[in-house]
């Protein structure tokens, strides 16, 4: 079995905006663009956006994984930003033209 | 390099009032704080413009006021504190990845509180988080549970986020409480101070009102509790107090078993500390200003014992005229006529809490309890059962067990299986979980790239000697 990366696209994602807006920037998620706003996290965007499942994979066990505490702690919530690995993902502000990869265990790609 | 009075770690309600009272004082302050804005837990968020359109409350109203009269030169976020020398002197990175440091002349640790990890079996699941999270979404992005959000565990945050979420249109489907029946005896005797402080305690019950009146599935005095699901949780089975087991669907599954100190910096610092029984976690041992075992090194609010949101701001303030006393800015007089006020505000809420503990003892986080399947150090992916079969076989110490284990050794350096693991240990060997402690911390407190580290390159030297 190879685990795949589904597109952020097909998702029923944890949380949603209790006001919904058009968001004022656009961050790249593994190729696809997500609409977020300037005080959100890459973590918040992405637990709007994708499927808890579609997270991330523990390096350790190849099993899924998603963000637990959102207050810096757990280190459950890491991603690639701009090609820098292992980024708290609850901590960083995402920005116009962002670039967020999901780890996955070497050498599954999408 | 800079050199002010006083560098402040952690950017929420001690660090805040901390820094305020010091600049009036004169003190040059500069504050780090690791999340994208100044706040903390308590008042995340706060600062957003659109803060004062939710309904989260008078107390937490109060918190752009705090922001705004906070607010000043010095005042880092995304910043992390990553290595801490006995003398103050403090290395952080930035937002860019660039590495500063910092050597004040008083150095103010206010790293605030973090969930208390729960180690169940699923718990490791996608769709599995703390209240606290749910909080955060909240407060801080104004986001709501999407599906069916069942809350789980004790403790007054659990009971505060299903209040939130109600007066927000976004009821969670059911809370399944395993906060055990209050003792009367233990009522008796905490109840008292507790009436001295009958705002928090009129706050507790009216919660618990309110949350009677609504839809929201109620079970409680639960236990037995595990998650369950393929690739990410789909339900939450438990035992109620008759004994019958019950099963409930959720999307979104929130764990709460209260809170614990976030004292990785004191640790790093090998500050003293005592096990406090009836906060059931480790505190950093301060004297009543807030000085720690190392002079010139403070610490105050959750960092050192869970005391409160209220307390935390009174322990910012003293610890700040302490500190101005010590660098000739007041005289002891002045420090205490300034701290009588606040210390006696202190007294007050920390009077309140043995009810609060008594209350909501750690339920679903007794790791000794834990069966041998469960999973306790989440980064490496280490058993219950491996814990007591190492401890078996020799491991007698938490450092130890890293070795024969790897515990403790991923990226989040323990701060989730640390209080597990003492537990274990004492459960196994019948010493007291104070004799056992916690593994040693040590620098950098989270990982970084070590191309990071070398672009400055006076804290470079400092790693090579």
């Amino acid at each position: 079995m190879t685990l795949q990366k589904k597109p952020a696209s097909s998702h029923f994602p944890l949380y949603r905006l209790l006001v919904d807006g058009p968001g004022e920037i656009v961050v790249d998620l593994d190729g696809e663009q997500l609409a977020a706003h300037p005080h959100e996290t890459v973590a918040s965007v992405m637990l709007r956006h994708i499927d808890p499942s579609q997270y991330r994979r523990s390096a350790v066990s190849g099993e899924p994984r998603a963000p637990l505490c959102m207050m810096g702690v757990c280190f459950e919530c890491l991603v690639e930003i701009d090609g820098q690995k292992n980024q708290q993902a609850c901590f960083v502000r995402v920005r116009s033209g962002m670039t967020i990869r999901r780890q996955f265990p070497r050498g599954e790609r999408q | 390099m800079s050199a002010p009075d006083l560098l402040i770690i952690g950017g929420g309600s001690t660090g805040l009032s901390a820094s305020i009272v010091a600049r009036e004082l004169g003190l040059s302050v500069e504050l780090l704080d690791e999340r994208p804005a100044l706040g903390g837990n308590y008042f995340a968020g706060a600062g957003n413009p659109s803060a004062g359109k939710t309904k989260l409350g008078e107390g937490y109203a109060q918190g752009a006021d705090l922001l705004r009269k906070a607010n000043g030169p010095g005042m880092r976020n995304g910043a992390f504190a990553w290595q801490i020398e006995p003398d103050g002197k403090t290395y952080f990175i930035d937002p860019a990845g660039k590495v500063g440091s910092i050597s004040p002349r008083r150095l103010l640790i206010a790293t605030g509180a973090q969930e208390r990890p729960v180690p169940i079996a699923g718990a490791l699941l996608p769709g599995v988080m703390y209240a606290g999270a749910a909080q955060l979404m909240l407060k801080t992005f104004g986001s709501i549970p999407a599906g069916r959000a069942v809350l789980v565990g004790s403790g007054p945050l659990l009971l505060l986020l299903a209040k939130q979420l109600l007066s927000q249109g976004a009821a969670p489907a059911a809370m399944i409480e395993t906060t055990p029946r209050a003792g009367l005896l233990m009522t008796a005797t905490s109840l008292p101070a507790a009436l001295k402080v009958p705002a928090l305690l009129s706050e507790g019950l009216g919660f618990r009102s309110a949350l009677k009146k609504s839809a929201m599935a109620w079970h409680r005095q639960a236990s037995g509790v595990f998650i369950s699901g393929r690739d990410k949780a789909q339900s939450v089975t438990f035992t109620d107090r008759h004994g019958q087991h019950h099963t409930i669907m959720a999307d979104l599954i929130l764990l709460h078993d209260g809170v614990i100190p976030n004292d990785h910096v004191a640790r790093q610092l090998k500050c003293k500390e005592t096990w406090n029984p009836g906060q059931h976690c480790f505190n950093t041992t301060v004297d009543q200003w807030g000085e720690t075992s190392r002079k010139g090194i403070f610490a105050a609010g959750d960092c050192t014992g869970i005391w409160g949101v209220e307390a935390a701001r009174m322990s910012g303030e003293i610890a700040a005229l302490e500190i101005a006393r010590q660098l000739g800015f007041i005289n002891a007089d002045e420090r205490d006529r300034r701290a009588a006020e606040p210390l006696r505000q202190r007294a007050r809420q920390v009077a309140f809490r043995p009810f609060v503990e008594t209350h909501f003892p750690p339920t679903l986080a007794r790791a000794a309890f834990a069966a041998n399947d469960t999973v306790i150090c989440r980064c490496e992916m280490v058993t219950a059962g491996e814990i007591r079969l190492a401890v078996r076989q020799g491991a007698s110490g938490p450092d130890q067990l890293k070795s024969f284990t790897r515990c403790g050794m991923g990226p989040c350096q323990g701060r989730s299986c640390a209080m597990a693991v003492a537990e274990i240990i004492a459960s196994e060997t019948g010493r007291s979980i104070g004799e056992i402690g916690r593994h040693d911390i040590r620098a950098p407190l989270k990982p970084l790239p070590l191309g990071q580290i070398a672009t400055a390159r006076d804290a470079a030297e400092e790693i090579v000697a």
